[in-house]
């Protein structure tokens, strides 16, 4: 099992889209009680679609490398496409190899974003 | 002391490989492992005396609730209890407090009492009490510790009820001083509830010279089954307490208006107990008192001597908890700067090496010492110094593969 694979870790090491947005319209707080992670999610939805997104916060690789993941997946979708995307989906992509309990520490970022989807 | 290869040898999980490694089991304060006699002991009890305890007239009824009798007298003389009566078996410590909370709680709680607890709780020697508090329009006193994790709150003046304590920290390891808290408490008119969960398994525990009133752990920490735990109750203590859970077996004789509750200990037993578990603990206490506590407590401390040593020079990490190794048991939590717990659990567990992170059920600790998480290395008498050394492989590991 190796479910730290390079190209993970490229994007808990460098994530991408790690920052706050100077005009949002929604902010979202989310954390997860088990392990004490926690991701602000901030998105700048025009017209339907999600024109920018930045994220920021402190937890393991995997739910910092999930959220670089999620963030440069959902850039320039539609709302209506991203609040389609599962969190079966978020865990293939971020690591097939997930275990149970690392799943939750992968879609953290996908609860926040469906929040601020709302 | 004692051949700790034999005894490795005594449980069979101990020789599976995890991830093509061999294992080396951390995660004792989480649950410990089982030798053959334990399991051996479980087997015979559903292959050869299975019946239902109490009251059966046939031989396999009786055979049954000797066995389950002789072992609440194991207990007894394990932790040095004066009556076989004191000791009630439980699912385990949470539900041994939830049962003084409710039983003892309701009736002896009044508007504007005062309950104590301490910082370095877990969460299952908070919350009953929490609840009872908010039902009773009581207070929750919180005894502040110190940065080792050993109460400083004075009892002075307080005027409690109960105070509830737990005897070894899940997460600092520290060993309170009971006795001095007893002795305090019981000035003030309190009662002394400790929560023994991460002692009894480490250590040699005489509730009769910490002189608390009540005292209560789990068995499949002390490697006994799950879903079997202890509370020890003074016996003039417990034969004022009403029932918790009522129901069969716990009565003497019932009306449809009325019925009147069997003596104590059964009167706290209702429905079918957990008889394999208990028959499950007696054989864990009878290898614990083979071995002796006082040397597998020589044995941790050999191994936190070890441990802590080598861990204190591996730069970024922090360990916690009392210095004085002969004041904690045998468990390390520590943070390593840069690298998550749960990432840190990961990269050990394809190294073989099982530990814990997170909270640990004790998030108010955690806040207090300013981290949301730890990774805890819990040792018990079957752990060797290799198992310290794939430990600190696994950290040099995940270390290469996760620092920024």
């Amino acid at each position: 099992m190796d479910i730290y694979r390079e190209e993970l870790m490229d994007h808990f090491k460098n994530p991408r889209n790690y920052k706050k947005l100077p005009t949002p319209t929604k902010s979202v707080h989310e954390s997860n009680p088990l392990c004490g992670d926690m991701i602000d999610l901030e998105v700048l939805v025009e017209n339907g679609v999600i024109k920018d997104i930045g994220f920021s916060g402190a937890g393991c690789a995997i739910s910092i490398a999930s959220a670089s993941i999620l963030t440069e997946k959902v850039k320039g979708m539609r709302v209506k496409d991203a609040k389609k995307i599962t969190k079966m989906e978020v865990a293939q992509s971020v690591n097939p190899d997930l275990t149970i309990s690392r799943v939750k520490c992968a879609t953290l970022s996908l609860s926040a974003l469906h929040k601020a989807l709302v | 002391m004692f051949d700790v290869a034999k005894v490795k040898s005594d449980f069979p999980i101990l020789s599976r490989e995890i991830n093509g490694k061999k294992l080396s089991y951390l995660d004792n304060a989480a649950t410990s492992q089982k030798p053959q006699v334990v399991i051996d002991a479980i087997n015979n009890f559903y292959k050869n005396h299975n019946a239902n305890v109490h009251r059966g007239v046939h031989t396999l009824s009786e055979e049954a609730t000797a066995m389950y009798e002789e072992a609440r007298e194991k207990v007894a003389r394990f932790i040095n209890a004066r009556h076989p009566e004191e000791i009630i078996f439980t699912k385990g410590t949470t539900e041994a407090v939830n049962l003084v909370a409710y039983s003892w709680g309701r009736k002896n709680i009044k508007k504007g009492d005062t309950i104590a607890v301490t910082e370095i709780e877990h969460h299952s020697n908070i919350i009953p009490w929490q609840i009872l508090a908010k039902e009773k329009n009581a207070n929750l006193k919180v005894l502040s510790i110190d940065e080792e994790g050993f109460v400083t709150g004075s009892l002075q003046g307080l005027k409690p009820k109960i105070v509830a304590v737990s005897h070894a920290s899940n997460v600092l390891g520290t060993i309170q001083e009971i006795k001095d808290i007893s002795r305090e408490a019981h000035l003030e008119g309190a009662l002394v509830f400790v929560d023994g969960a991460q002692a009894v398994p480490h250590m040699k525990v005489d509730v009769l010279s910490l002189d608390c009133d009540f005292y209560a752990f789990s068995g499949h920490k002390m490697l006994s089954p799950m879903g079997i735990g202890v509370l020890y109750v003074k016996k003039e203590i417990l034969e004022n307490m009403e029932p918790y859970q009522v129901g069969g077996g716990m009565i003497k004789e019932v009306f449809f208006d009325r019925a009147t509750y069997a003596d104590i200990p059964g009167r706290f037993e209702a429905g079918t107990p957990n008889v394999s578990g208990a028959v499950g603990l007696g054989a864990g206490i009878d290898y614990l008192n083979r071995i002796g506590m006082e040397n597998i407590s020589e044995h941790e401390v050999g191994l936190l001597n070890y441990s802590l040593a080598k861990l204190n020079l591996v730069p970024g990490l922090k360990t916690y908890g009392p210095t004085d190794v002969k004041r904690r048991t045998g468990l390390i939590a520590f943070t390593l700067e840069g690298i998550h717990p749960h990432d840190l659990a990961s990269v050990l567990d394809t190294e073989g090496v099982a530990i814990r992170s997170g909270h640990h059920c004790t998030m108010p600790l955690h806040n207090k010492l300013k981290i949301p998480a730890t990774a805890r290395a819990s040792f018990y008498l079957y752990n060797t110094k290799e198992d310290v050394d794939a430990l600190l492989y696994g950290i040099e590991k995940a270390e290469r593969i996760l620092k920024r």
